[in-house]
């Protein structure tokens, strides 16, 4: 895409072109010169969405730049490229009003493709390519880079990201279970992986959520049906897993699409007939409580609808064809388009915490 | 193939090119400075840099910056932070000097400089009205006052 469109503008005449304006003479303050539609793209590529929005009033050539669905894309590509951070005040959504921050935290990597592992009283966890790590505080955007584990990353891999109480630390959890079980733990006040010893045959697998309490990484492994799936929990204070938290009890087909967490609770969902179940004593002998249930009738036929947040008021933010983010409200069936565009997504607390502890100089 | 044609010239370290304003200006710049430019890196690959190369949409003041540009991104062992230091006074410039950049270094094929003060004027642009960019991009494709109620209205969000 970006080739061709460098190529559009790519003059390999060495022979100057006829210039737009003002043929020859020095520049002048007064003289205005105009831009050629591909300088314009450029710079358009460059802005945020709102801005575009509002410039398709300046004009007819604007307009039409902006609303071309292959600017869309570039815009899009350039976003992820250079921001590949999105922040969103949940709490503005209920206000109709999101506030939307793109956030680079310039790691100077250009093989950084971040996958969210997780978030957990303020900092984001990043899996990058290369199987290393980065603790991010999105709201201090201060982040720490964390070395590779030891483990390969590949075939049925476990991550996770939590922060244990007793010992009032950070740590990032991986594990790869397809032939032998192993696992390692990444602490932050240590600064260090090691391994761990653990009794199953088989571990869970992907990204691990956190739960207030005890028990903490919790994780959906994936099935055909119920008797397949089991919902895993790990204990980062005494470093072993539990089979314990059943799925929710419903007659039919049931295909789950992962754990979330929001507001200190753990909730998972079913597609087609959309149902949610929140659990907030998870760990404790809790019990599945069903959250809300609806046709997904208002919600566009589109491929893919995943759930990924809901707000106070009870509206839910729903991921839908792979990168569209709209918020459906149950109540009246009605959905309305968001501004983000996101492929993976994580609710975070606005937090002081630091992604390094105090025995380390704060040179991050 | 700049590589091949460099490597085969060890002895000559400082090879210059000239370059000609469209004020009649001429200006010196090294080799290694000019492949910067993708035009230029065509041109020295094909030969044809040995006479002065007109550039006749670029004028002499606009030029001086840009050699001054190249040489400076072609500087060994400028750590990372003063260039970016160096980069934000450079472009701390008039938005009308900052276009003649952009449409230099559009010319000239320079994706840093281009970059550089796309970037810029991204910034520059992004919380102004439309109004504003109007006259700072002297557009005269306006629509009607209906009209443009019309996109503004489907647009509303982005006016709060």
């Amino acid at each position: 895409m970006t080739t061709t469109r460098r190529a559009a503008i790519k003059r390999l005449e060495p022979a100057p072109r006829p210039p737009s304006r003002a043929p020859s003479g020095p520049a002048s303050s007064c003289r205005r010169p105009r831009l050629p539609e591909d300088i314009i793209i450029e710079l358009l590529l460059r802005l945020p969405v709102k801005s575009l929005m509002r410039f398709k009033c300046v004009g007819k050539l604007w307009r039409s730049l902006i609303s071309d669905p292959g600017f869309g894309k570039w815009h899009l590509e350039r976003i992820i490229k250079t921001y590949p951070i999105v922040t969103i005040d949940c709490e503005g959504l209920d206000k109709d009003r999101a506030v939307i921050k793109f956030r680079n935290p310039r790691i100077n990597d250009l093989t950084w493709k971040p996958i969210i592992v997780g978030s957990c009283y303020g900092l984001v966890c990043f899996n990058v390519m290369g199987g290393r790590f980065i603790l991010y505080n999105p709201t201090t955007e201060e982040l720490r880079k964390i070395p590779s584990s030891d483990l390969s990353l590949e075939g049925e891999i476990f991550r996770g990201f939590g922060c244990d109480p007793a010992s009032d630390d950070y740590e990032v959890i991986v594990s790869e279970g397809s032939k032998i079980c192993q696992v390692e733990i990444f602490s932050l006040k240590c600064g260090s992986w090691r391994k761990i010893q653990v009794q199953e045959s088989r571990l869970p697998y992907e990204q691990g959520v956190y739960g207030r309490g005890p028990y903490t990484g919790a994780r959906l492994t994936r099935g055909n049906n119920k008797k397949e799936t089991v919902i895993m929990s790990f204990d980062l204070s005494e470093e072993i897993f539990h089979q314990m938290l059943p799925v929710p009890e419903w007659n039919g087909d049931i295909i789950f699409q992962g754990l979330n967490i929001h507001w200190d609770n753990l909730y998972t969902s079913n597609a087609y007939w959309f149902m949610a179940w929140i659990m907030n004593e998870h760990g404790r002998g809790g019990s599945w409580k069903k959250l809300f249930s609806f046709l997904t009738e208002g919600l566009p036929s589109y491929y893919l609808q995943i759930p990924i947040a809901y707000t106070r008021k009870g509206k839910i933010l729903f991921l839908v064809d792979f990168f569209v983010v709209i918020l459906f409200n149950p109540e009246d069936n009605t959905c309305k388009n968001t501004p983000i565009v996101s492929t993976r997504l994580a609710i975070y607390v606005e937090a002081l915490v630091l992604p390094y502890m105090a025995c380390q100089p704060s040179r991050f | 193939m700049s590589s091949s044609s460099s490597s085969s010239l060890p002895p000559c370290p400082k090879k210059m090119i000239t370059l000609k304003s469209s004020d009649g200006e001429t200006f010196q710049i090294e080799e290694t400075a000019a492949l910067q430019s993708k035009t230029l890196e065509n041109m020295i690959d094909e030969n044809c840099a040995s006479t002065p190369i007109p550039l006749r949409s670029i004028n002499g003041k606009i030029l001086a910056k840009v050699v001054e540009f190249c040489n400076k991104h072609a500087e060994v062992g400028v750590d990372a932070e003063s260039l970016h230091a160096w980069d934000a006074e450079f472009v701390n410039v008039e938005y009308t000097t900052l276009f003649d950049y952009i449409l230099a270094a559009n010319f000239l094929e320079i994706p840093t400089l281009l970059d550089l003060a796309s970037g810029v004027v991204g910034d520059m642009i992004k919380g102004k009205t439309p109004d504003e960019i109007r006259k700072m991009f002297n557009i005269n494709d306006a629509f009607s006052p209906e009209e443009e109620e019309e996109v503004r209205r489907a647009n509303q969000w982005a006016f709060e």
